[in-house]
């Protein structure tokens, strides 16, 4: 049977081609869109598995930049620690990257440098390993570790330095790729990171003194109704923070309308190629109609004419799965290197998964498609096959 | 005695039953083939012979009386059992030699037996064997399109007898065949009757086909007018 499809390619092989390339077109947009997807899950996933049952509280304005705020940021954190539910508080110091180069020019989530306490490492979920060079320890100052798109796109490596806000740097490692906020980010620390915050107040400002932190990491006591716990917070320190659970849920309904946004668009594409199946099986048994008949006549059965007209539909979804596959890795491969050099977000992923899921369904849509004309030719009545070849 | 074959006693065949384009292809026809006869099936265009190959091949159904090949009525048979009749049973001969012609001599003999449910080591060797004994050892790799017609009739003989079915059916088997080829295939069909006890039964209008046979059935408007039956000495060669 597979020579005889081989053969019917070959016979055919303008038609089949095209075909073959409609097929291919629709697995290769269900396979980017698809893996752009993957990619975000991804990140959204290792993202949000960062501060599980937390909330982030963030200072804003007064709390920050006014007269005593570090007095306020003290008192803050003490209240929050008396809340009922609080298991613990841990200050950071968050502050954006905004020197040194063209931040706006790479695509992907905001280069920020992060200050935390050292201990606090532990609890980024392995987020911060590293890839080259070393982390730093407790007692050094002016050193940073780095995250590997930050690296590319400023083109640092261990061992050089970088400028924060006129500050020197050391760069003593680059965190491993992670798909998290860290791939663009810069730690130093704690301390540090706090005296570049009081370098964000305006000279002229009437500033008291800097606050120790700009956001708490606020861990939940176990069986603590975590978003009672946050709209406490907010009401009662003038912080923003939110429900862990809420924030989980917008990013998963986000993504959700995303995902259906762009898997239909894959899907539109597919079922465009289907008919292209359903097009050359309707004309194959209509040239192939005496064939059919000859083939019923010396012994074939309806089951026989079916199942080899399914399995070329199948066949012909199949090569087109595989070349829809392999030009939808070639392109999110140079396209993710390029991203990759550039230290832009690498937006695809082809996962195994994809892959296999992308590989069977062209060839179970090729099969569906490939149905009504199989079964019309299955029912083809073989009396014809004895008349004479006119 | 022992059982005839085939068995057709009081067949009717009406095609577009009702309509107005109604037609009485077969009318009431009686006959009995024995095992290891070579039959002609003779009558002007029109006079019914296609259908009753058609029946008698289990192609078609009769609209009533009965059709019997080895005792097995075809009238009550399933669509898949007349099916495995037809693959088992029964080799068709075509006028127009009716290969596939996207496969080789060697596959298309092959495809008949596969159909029939035999596996490919099995099919792949009568295929092989059957060629060689028409005189295609040599052309087993060939398409239909780089053998004569008589080579491709030939490749058609293989094919029907590929299963050793009960009966060999030929239509016009030699109509596109000029009369040296035309012998040459002829010769092939008896010696399988002669030697092998095939039961062959050939539709055709050509005397110099039916002279060839020991029982020739005239039909004419649907209807037996004639079985002549000869001394089968006097009529193999």
């Amino acid at each position: 049977m597979i020579l005889a499809i081989f053969c019917n390619f070959r016979n055919r092989l303008a038609r089949t081609t095209l075909t073959v390339a409609g097929i291919a077109i629709g697995i290769l947009a269900l396979v980017v869109v698809g893996s752009l997807a993957e990619r975000l899950q991804t990140i959204v996933g290792r993202s949000t598995s960062l501060d599980t049952g937390a909330i982030f509280a963030i200072g804003n304005g007064r709390e920050l930049f006014g007269a005593g705020s570090r007095d306020r940021m003290r008192a803050n954190i003490a209240r929050v620690r008396s809340l009922p539910g609080v298991a613990s508080v841990v200050p950071e110091v968050i502050v954006p990257y905004a020197t040194g180069f063209a931040e706006g020019a790479r695509f992907g989530p905001p280069s920020l440098v992060f200050g935390f306490p050292y201990a606090m490492r532990e609890r980024t979920n392995g987020a911060l390993s590293i890839a080259s060079g070393r982390d730093f320890t407790s007692s050094e100052r002016r050193v940073a570790i780095v995250g590997t798109d930050f690296a590319a796109s400023a083109h640092v490596r261990a061992g050089e330095t970088v400028a924060l806000y006129g500050n020197s740097f050391e760069v003593v490692g680059v965190i491993a790729k992670s798909f998290t906020i860290f791939d663009a980010a810069i730690v130093v620390p704690m301390a540090d990171a706090q005296a570049l915050v009081g370098q964000l107040v305006p000279p002229n400002a009437s500033v008291g003194s800097t606050p120790g932190a700009t956001a708490l990491m606020v861990e939940v006591a176990p069986h603590a109704d975590a978003g009672l716990l946050a709209r406490r917070i907010s009401l009662f320190t003038g912080l923003t923070a939110r429900d862990p659970a809420e924030v989980a849920g917008n990013i998963r309904s986000t993504t959700a309308i995303f995902d259906a946004i762009i898997f239909g668009s894959a899907l539109i594409a597919l079922v465009v190629g289907a008919f292209s199946i359903v097009n050359t099986m309707t004309i194959a048994v209509s040239e192939r109609t005496r064939e059919i008949r000859i083939r019923k006549a010396i012994g074939a059965g309806d089951g026989d004419i079916l199942a080899e007209f399914v399995t070329e539909a199948a066949a012909i979804g199949a090569v087109g799965g595989i070349l829809g596959i392999a030009i939808a890795l070639a392109i999110v491969a140079l396209v993710d290197a390029r991203s990759a050099a550039s230290g832009n977000l690498e937006l695809f992923a082809v996962t195994p998964r994809l892959a296999a899921g992308s590989f069977v369904f062209a060839i179970l849509l090729s099969m569906a498609a490939g149905l009504l004309p199989a079964i019309r030719a299955a029912r083809l009545d073989p009396t014809d096959a004895l008349r004479r070849v006119a | 005695m022992s059982a005839p074959l085939i068995e057709v006693r009081d067949l009717v065949k009406v095609h577009a039953a009702g309509t107005a384009a109604e037609v009485r292809a077969l009318d009431g026809v009686s006959f009995t083939i024995e095992a290891g006869g070579y039959v002609a099936i003779v009558g002007e265009s029109g006079s019914g012979k296609t259908t009753l190959m058609h029946v008698l091949g289990a192609l078609d159904r009769a609209t009533s009386g009965r059709v019997a090949i080895a005792g097995r009525d075809l009238a009550t048979e399933s669509r898949s059992e007349l099916k495995a009749i037809r693959a088992s049973e029964i080799g068709f001969v075509f006028q127009g030699f009716n290969l596939i012609p996207t496969l080789s001599a060697r596959e298309n003999v092959e495809l008949a037996a596969r159909y029939a449910g035999r596996n490919a080591a099995s099919a792949r060797a009568s295929a092989q064997h059957l060629l060689a004994d028409v005189g295609l050892g040599d052309r087993t790799h060939h398409r239909p399109a780089q053998l004569s017609g008589g080579q491709q009739q030939r490749v058609a003989i293989a094919r029907a007898l590929v299963n050793a079915p009960s009966l060999l059916l030929a239509d016009e088997p030699t109509g596109d065949l000029d009369t040296r080829t035309a012998d040459a295939v002829l010769d092939v069909l008896e010696r399988y009757n002669r030697e092998r006890g095939q039961t062959i039964v050939l539709v055709t209008h050509n005397p110099a086909v039916w002279e060839r046979c020991e029982t020739v059935i005239s039909l004419s408007d649907g209807r037996v007018v004639d079985i002549a039956r000869r001394d089968r000495a006097a009529v193999l060669r």
